[in-house]
């Protein structure tokens, strides 16, 4: 269970206490400065724009959001089962249902493109049997009471002594007088992103007409910086390798500095550029270290086709159905972790000197906003191609940051 | 070729008229940079960056409030004192307009009485440093545009099958038949001889001036290493604890798409002498470095910055560092954080308020929050900004000179190919 910013308040933190959690996790009024920069930063704007969102788009029902709640069983009648358990004790504990979010099991961990997903995952350090990997993260960029790749301690939130009568939290290290409420807890990112499916892949096939030399499964390849199967572009760049399929063992400098294989713009090489992202590779997986993601996403609605076939998603008139896919990420500085993520990498047109090439799959809408043409292009011998992207498939439906607290900050805020 | 060049001043605003000029600032220029009738930024094609800051919580060296003040910077081509000249000719009932809420504003301003309040008030930077050197602001939007047509040529006639030298030979063609690109089949200019000349006769002065007095700068610098780690032990007994601040007024006008803008000003640490002293060593070995080194578009492993600067102001009390940078503050802090978190200690470590370092270099930046709260905490708005190409980062702005310099220059195979992957 994980708590909002006004769930902080509502469950009658003390006003010190709640302006100690990261600053990125405040809240105000939409048209406040923080809530506009927020926007503008994460490129919630035009299509995305909180007016479009399902939930949490307007300032009551934000203020309305307390608690985020996620259940999980093994199938769909222990679920509901465990849902209804819940629902009697909302009763009880007085407490009111304003959303609810079903989730669809996807055949071989696909999103609902037909893309493999939840392959690249960071692991922990000390909690993964490797060490010393690239892909081995320092746990306090994950959790909260850890130390992080800065080898320091991540800022906790706090509560003075006096509001810990139980002696419930731990101490917090360098504060005196305090105790901590972050330690072992996190924080959650939650954003409803739905996918239009038909428009995807009808925008890839006109695209494959522009170009030479590819199909629709080889360019929404390139888009993706995976083949839907999961393998990695960067290894089989012409032909998908099923072997591959859960592959995460590559990095890009040596074997494809200028994105020959895997174009700098790929959703994945652009989301975690690992060796590449500036000249010196060391230097550059240290950088990228700092940008991670621990993502968690489930996905909704039913698919558009089964076994998601390229001609049938074409042929097959579009059924207005919703779908798409609730991110998670989980990260223990927002404005480090995903905030950058984002901003820097995903949405900016310029990343790695690009120009005006922002994440073809998430669709950035600040370049729209400033009135450009956006393109998506693939290097190649001897000269690149270049497809216009003239829109976007995934938009924005909610999107709200929660904290993630430990079972003894739990007992703490039961205690208050 | 043309050299870009700094005007920075820092006047006194007379108290009582600071709301006004607040709302002369926010409202009546700010709200359209381009054609306010005070300073309209599309009449002036020469300036790379401009900014007005009011500067209303500076601290004298006593701790006590400093007096409102109005910082001015303005990045421009060409030589300073011309353009200044221009500047306050063409510009004089805007300037008026601004700076009659300031101390010693002549009360009827003739040029002469202009220019001499200017010159009077002007800051000179003690480190000044320019990304893309040479580079003007006409030639920066015309090679983009230069830029943008050669791609769409290339979408519309797809050579994939080609030699590369073909594709060259095409390119080069569609530039020379189009009127509106044949400028660039001419080579940039390039600095005159006697610049490489002085330039380079410097260089060799300095290190001669080096060798020869190298004993007594090796004695110099370790009675000024342990004095500063004298200072340093001194201060980090009483680091007064800041708070973490979200600055509204900051935060409104930050995050913008692809440029930002960073005014950060804090007091000098005491004694007042050493800090002073020592900032100036610091920047002075910098901007050596900036000139002869940091050539290329990359500051110190910072790849993002287009110009920055500090000034000294407040009867040289007070430190401030103002940059144009690329991309959002989270980035920019991370990167200054990664690959330059010593050299800010040793330049924002003279301001009060710095955070625990330790042997100079460590800690303090290296502790990455911390070190962001900081400079939140120093951040202070701007009213007034403008960039003359707020859709460039540097790296565009690098990447287009080279395909511009590439149609008239030969090329190699190797050269030939590195030069199609421009595109
Ligand atoms: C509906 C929206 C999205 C879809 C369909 C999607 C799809 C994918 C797919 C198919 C992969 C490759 C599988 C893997 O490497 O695990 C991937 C990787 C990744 N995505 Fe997304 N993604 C979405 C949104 C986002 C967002 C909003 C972010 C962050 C801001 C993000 C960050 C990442 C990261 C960090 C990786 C792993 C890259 C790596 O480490 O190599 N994705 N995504």
């Amino acid at each position: 269970m994980s708590i909002s910013y006004y769930g902080l308040q509502a469950l009658k933190l003390s006003a010190e206490s709640v302006y100690s959690f990261d600053l990125d996790f405040h809240e105000e009024g939409f048209a406040s400065p923080i809530m506009q920069n927020r926007l503008r930063t994460l490129g919630d704007i035009g299509t995305n724009a909180p007016e479009n969102w399902e939930w949490g788009g307007n300032d009551t029902d934000r203020a309305n959001i307390h608690l985020l709640l996620m259940l999980f069983a093994k199938d769909d009648a222990n679920l509901k089962q465990l849902c209804e358990t819940f629902e009697k004790d909302f009763v009880t504990y007085q407490l009111e249902q304003v959303h609810e979010f079903f989730t669809s099991k996807m055949p071989d961990a696909k999103e609902h493109f037909g893309f493999r997903d939840s392959i690249a995952q960071p692991e922990i350090e000390g909690y993964s049997k490797k060490n010393a990997s690239e892909n081995v993260i320092k746990a306090g960029e994950f959790i909260l009471g850890y130390s992080n790749e800065y080898n320091i301690l991540p800022e906790s939130p706090y509560a003075p002594e006096t509001e810990d009568k139980k002696n419930i939290l731990p101490t917090i290290a360098n504060k005196k007088g305090y105790k901590d409420i972050g330690k072992n807890g996190t924080y959650v990112v939650f954003r409803q992103l739905e996918q239009d499916v038909k428009g995807f892949w009808s925008f890839i096939k006109k695209a494959t007409q522009e170009v030479n030399g590819y199909d629709l499964e080889r360019l929404g390849a390139k888009i993706v910086g995976r083949w839907r199967s999961g393998a990695p572009i960067t290894k089989c760049p012409i032909h998908d390798n099923p072997d591959l399929a859960q592959d995460n063992d590559f990095n890009y400098a040596e074997t494809d500095t200028d994105g020959m294989k895997c174009p700098i713009g790929a959703h994945i090489r652009r989301s975690n550029p690992r060796d590449a992202f500036m000249k010196e590779a060391k230097k550059s997986i240290l950088f990228a270290r700092k940008h991670r993601l621990m993502r968690r996403g489930r996905s909704y609605g039913k698919l558009f086709v089964e076994n998601f076939d390229l001609n049938e998603i074409l042929t097959k008139p579009d059924d207005g159905v919703k779908r798409g896919l609730y991110f998670l990420a989980v990260n223990a500085n927002l404005g480090r972790q995903f905030n950058f993520i984002q901003q820097a990498w995903i949405n900016d047109g310029a990343f790695q000197g690009l120009s005006h090439e922002p994440d073809v799959l998430l669709g950035s809408q600040t370049e729209v906003a400033e009135g450009e043409k956006t393109y998506f292009s693939m290097p190649q011998m001897p000269i690149r191609q270049r497809i216009e992207t003239p829109q976007a498939y995934i938009h924005v439906r909610g999107s709200m940051n929660f904290f993630l607290p430990s079972m003894r900050t739990l007992q703490w805020i039961a205690n208050l | 070729m043309i050299f870009q060049s700094f005007f920075t001043t820092v006047s006194n605003i007379k108290p009582d008229k600071l709301a006004e000029l607040r709302h002369l600032l926010d409202n009546d220029i700010n709200a359209d940079l381009s054609n306010n009738k005070y300073i309209p930024f599309s009449k002036l094609p020469n300036v790379h960056y401009c900014r007005w800051c009011i500067v209303d919580s500076a601290k004298n060296a006593d701790g006590s409030d400093a007096p409102p003040m109005l910082l001015f910077q303005i990045i421009f081509d060409g030589k300073r004192e011309a353009f200044i000249k221009g500047f306050l000719q063409d510009f004089a009932s805007g300037i008026d307009k601004i700076y009659q809420y300031c101390e010693d504003y002549p009360t009827q301003p003739t040029y002469e009485s202009r220019y001499s309040y200017f010159r009077k008030f002007r800051r000179k930077e003690p480190l000044a440093w320019t990304a893309v050197r040479g580079g003007t602001v006409e030639q920066i939007l015309k090679e983009e545009k230069l830029r943008r047509g050669i791609e769409v040529f290339l979408d519309k006639n797809p050579m994939q099958q080609e030699q590369p030298e073909t594709i060259q030979q095409r390119i080069k063609a569609f530039v020379s038949n189009t009127p509106e690109y044949q400028w660039a089949m001419t080579p940039p200019s390039k600095p005159s001889v006697v610049w490489k000349l002085a330039y380079y006769s410097k260089l060799v002065l300095l290190i001669l001036c080096g060798i020869v007095l190298s004993p007594l700068i090796l004695v110099f610098a370790i009675f000024w290493v342990l004095l500063l780690l004298y200072y340093e032990k001194q201060d980090n007994k009483h680091i007064m604890p800041l708070k973490r601040e979200l600055k509204p007024e900051v935060l409104k006008r930050e995050d913008l798409l692809r440029q930002n803008q960073l005014t950060e000003y804090g007091t000098f640490k005491g004694p007042h002498w050493f800090r002073y002293t020592n900032i100036h060593i610091l920047l002075f070995v910098s901007s050596i470095l900036g000139k002869y080194k940091s050539t290329k578009g990359n500051l110190g492993g910072i790849e993002t910055i287009h110009f920055v600067s500090w000034a000294i102001f407040n009867k040289n009390q007070n430190l401030s560092f103002l940059s144009n940078y690329d991309g959002g503050w989270q980035s920019y802090l991370s990167e200054f954080i990664d690959f330059a978190a010593s050299v800010m200690n040793l330049t924002f470590g003279n301001i009060k308020g710095y955070p625990k370092t330790r042997w100079l270099l460590k800690e303090g930046a290296h502790e990455e929050q911390n070190f962001k709260m900081i400079v939140r905490a120093y951040q202070y708005p701007c009213q007034i900004w403008y960039t003359a190409y707020p859709k460039l980062r540097v790296k565009n702005i690098l990447r287009n000179a080279a395909i511009r310099k590439g149609l008239s220059r030969k090329m190699n195979t190797q050269q030939l190919q590195n030069w199609l992957k421009l595109f």
